[in-house]
């Protein structure tokens, strides 16, 4: 019996699958702006994604289960994003990194659309402008915390959730 | 101002005296004000000397208060000769409605420029290959730069379906 404890975990399945989700999260990034060059810092070696599971950016949504906005969206480029974000298989999350993304930023004019969260689903946004890289990590373990926790929390939960802090 | 330059500014005033309307320097900038029905022959004549076309880009002149303005637009071409390194400016003042011939047969730079022009002026350009919108959404319906148009759009920004998660 003690022998069955040292090689054996008892779990559950969804237990599992969520372990297996969270730990290789691959992102998608939607870089647009500045923010996509905190994204590239934060998956270069200085920051290094990898080390939690996120070192593949899927270039591919039909491959990738995160989707990372990183900056602003014109409303050309609208249709091209809901058509990414249709692609990626569930299940799937999405971070709107940076004002831009999340509400217009300084671009309160026609042509660029004031917050992605009206027309996609978002789960964290990550807030500065641009955020430092290690912003985006944090948003993205918060979204491992929300994959631990479950899904049914994560639609039930009043607010976004919003890290980072003003004036870093 | 520069030798070459006032060479060619005197070959113009000869070829077309009674079409100049204005001529000024402005913080160094030769800037000629030229009568609109005149812009393709005046930059007919231009084009030998002037082999490369900058910029087209134009004004919405509507809330200037200029006396004796309508509404109606200015018209910039900005040329540049890089064999002689000299610069000019050519405007003119051109109805709201008004259709202006296209120096793309000229300079071919001008194609992309005055479908700029006319996407976000409406300014009509006849003689012109392709005049579509270039920058703008093809289902976009509003030329944004016309002083009546709001900076916020009009509801562009906000015609999106929503997209919800499968579960």
């Amino acid at each position: 019996m003690e022998a069955l404890e040292k090689f054996f975990v008892i779990t559950r399945i969804d237990e599992i699958i969520k372990w297996a989700e969270r730990n290789s999260m691959w992102p998608m990034p939607f870089g647009t702006a500045c923010c996509g060059i905190e994204m590239m810092a934060a998956a270069a070696s200085r920051y290094d994604l990898g080390r939690f599971g996120s070192e593949f950016l899927r270039f591919s949504p039909r491959q990738a289960d995160l989707m990372i906005v990183a900056g602003r969206v014109p409303i050309k480029l609208m249709p091209v994003l809901i058509r990414i974000w249709s692609q990626i298989p569930e299940p799937k999350w999405c971070i709107s990194m940076g004002a831009c993304a999340s509400s217009g930023g300084l671009f309160d004019n026609y042509a660029v659309c004031q917050g992605i969260d009206k027309f996609i689903p978002v789960d964290v946004y990550v807030q500065g402008c641009p955020p430092s890289a290690e912003d985006l990590l944090e948003g993205i373990f918060r979204i491992q915390d929300l994959i631990r926790t479950g899904k049914k929390e994560r639609d039930e939960r009043p607010t976004p959730i919003r890290i980072g802090f003003f004036g870093r | 101002m520069n030798d070459l330059l006032q060479s060619v500014l005197d070959s113009l005033d000869d070829r077309f005296k009674k079409y100049i309307k204005e001529k000024l320097i402005d913080r160094g900038d030769c800037i000629v004000r030229i009568d609109k029905d005149s812009i393709y022959s005046v930059m007919e004549f231009l084009k030998p000397t002037f082999d490369f076309l900058i910029d087209i880009t134009a004004i919405d002149t509507s809330e200037l208060k200029l006396s004796g303005k309508s509404e109606g637009f200015d018209i910039v071409y900005q040329l540049y000769s890089t064999l002689k390194n000299i610069r000019l400016r050519i405007k003119s003042y051109i109805n709201k409605d008004q259709k202006v011939r296209s120096v793309s047969g000229l300079w071919k730079s001008a194609i992309s420029l005055e479908r700029e022009v006319y996407d976000m002026f409406g300014i009509e350009f006849f003689d012109h290959p392709c005049l579509e919108r270039i920058l703008l959404p093809e289902n976009f319906e509003s030329h944004p730069l016309r002083k009546g148009y709001p900076l916020k759009g009009i509801g562009e920004r906000d015609h999106f379906p929503r997209v919800e998660r499968a579960d």
